[in-house]
């Protein structure tokens, strides 16, 4: 069955019953931890969940967002392990942004369930000044690659 | 073979009173550009052609960004001229040079990559910017190539100021569908 999006008023009303189903089919958000950088950014760090595009994939997202002005300088660096032990790492950084996100991902052998963390640290420089802060999240139990 | 396809959708109304010049990108893995061009014509099905993010109702937001998450994708970014792009000699040539040297997008250009070109704008593929002239090929008809991925990189143009607004929320912003992503102006 086609589903059709419609721009206007009735647009909601119209179609949120087949939206929601739809919605409901795929996995749930990956639950964040978030902490204050810099005047108003926020980072952030989602739980270690099955990549939505790469069923096969172990992703995590470390975000800066929330701003209200321009990062100058920003750097993130996310860290991805498999009880304990890391399996993936990703940086990113840049210049003059609202927001940025950078993500570690893993292909673990199929047929394997395992318990996933994450660590990520992100630094936001203005006026010659650093600003940091670590997040620590934990995967909801064990994720199991078939 | 080329390593990347980059989608770039460009905003301008620099010839209006309050001046705007952004270029909006979306970068897919040459390998899965086929399989990503189906997968947003699925996502996308049933938006009308005109359609505008922040046009869209929330709940339809939110089903668009579900559905958005299963498109393959690298990266997104949209950066924004934030000085004086009426005064500049090439607001795009800026953007572009701001992307190629800033930030991930710095990596991917070290690779072979295709450029095409959604929403019609007239890019002088023989411009002297170098992010055209070092690409393997400029296609300035996405839409007759892929014509979903370009919808989805004119659809994210138009997001792209929902985004930054610091109280929009996570499920009805479009470029938290993707792994990786960046909003801002010039580095």
């Amino acid at each position: 069955m086609r589903r059709h999006i419609l721009t206007g008023a009735t647009a909601a009303a119209c179609l949120l019953v087949p939206f929601q189903a739809h919605a409901v089919s795929g996995p749930a958000p990956a639950p964040q931890l978030s902490a204050a950088v810099w005047d108003k950014c926020e980072a952030a760090l989602d739980s270690p969940h099955e990549s939505h595009t790469n069923p096969d994939v172990i992703n995590v997202h470390a975000d800066l967002k929330g701003c209200k002005q321009k990062m100058p300088e920003y750097s993130i660096s996310v860290t991805l392990y498999k009880e304990g032990q890391q399996v993936a790492h990703n940086t990113g950084s840049g210049k003059n942004k609202f927001k940025a996100r950078v993500v570690a991902n893993w292909p673990p052998p199929k047929g394997q369930c395992h318990d996933y963390s994450a660590s990520a640290t992100f630094t936001v420089t203005a006026d010659g000044k650093a600003h940091s802060t670590t997040l620590t999240n934990h995967s909801q139990g064990k994720i199991c690659i078939k | 073979m080329n390593r990347y396809s980059i989608f770039l959708a460009v905003t301008d109304r620099t010839d209006r009173p309050d001046p705007a010049f952004a270029v909006t990108t979306f970068v897919v893995e040459t390998g899965r550009v086929g399989e990503a061009d189906e997968r947003a014509a699925s996502a996308l099905d049933g938006l009308a052609p005109d359609a505008t993010w922040p046009g869209l109702e929330p709940a339809v937001r939110r089903e668009v960004v579900s559905r958005v998450r299963a498109v393959p994708h690298h990266m997104a970014d949209h950066t924004e001229h934030d000085r004086a792009p009426a005064r500049s000699a090439s607001p795009l040539g800026d953007c572009l040079h701001s992307l190629a040297t800033d930030g991930s997008f710095a990596d991917i250009v070290t690779q072979p990559y295709t450029v095409y070109v959604a929403g019609g704008y007239p890019i002088d593929a023989a411009a002297p910017i170098p992010f055209l002239t070092d690409a393997s090929a400029v296609h300035p008809d996405a839409e007759a190539h892929y014509p979903a991925l370009a919808r989805l990189t004119t659809l994210l143009a138009s997001a792209a100021a929902f985004s930054i607004d610091a109280a929009a929320p996570d499920e009805e912003d479009l470029y938290d569908a993707f792994d990786r992503y960046t909003l801002g102006g010039l580095a």
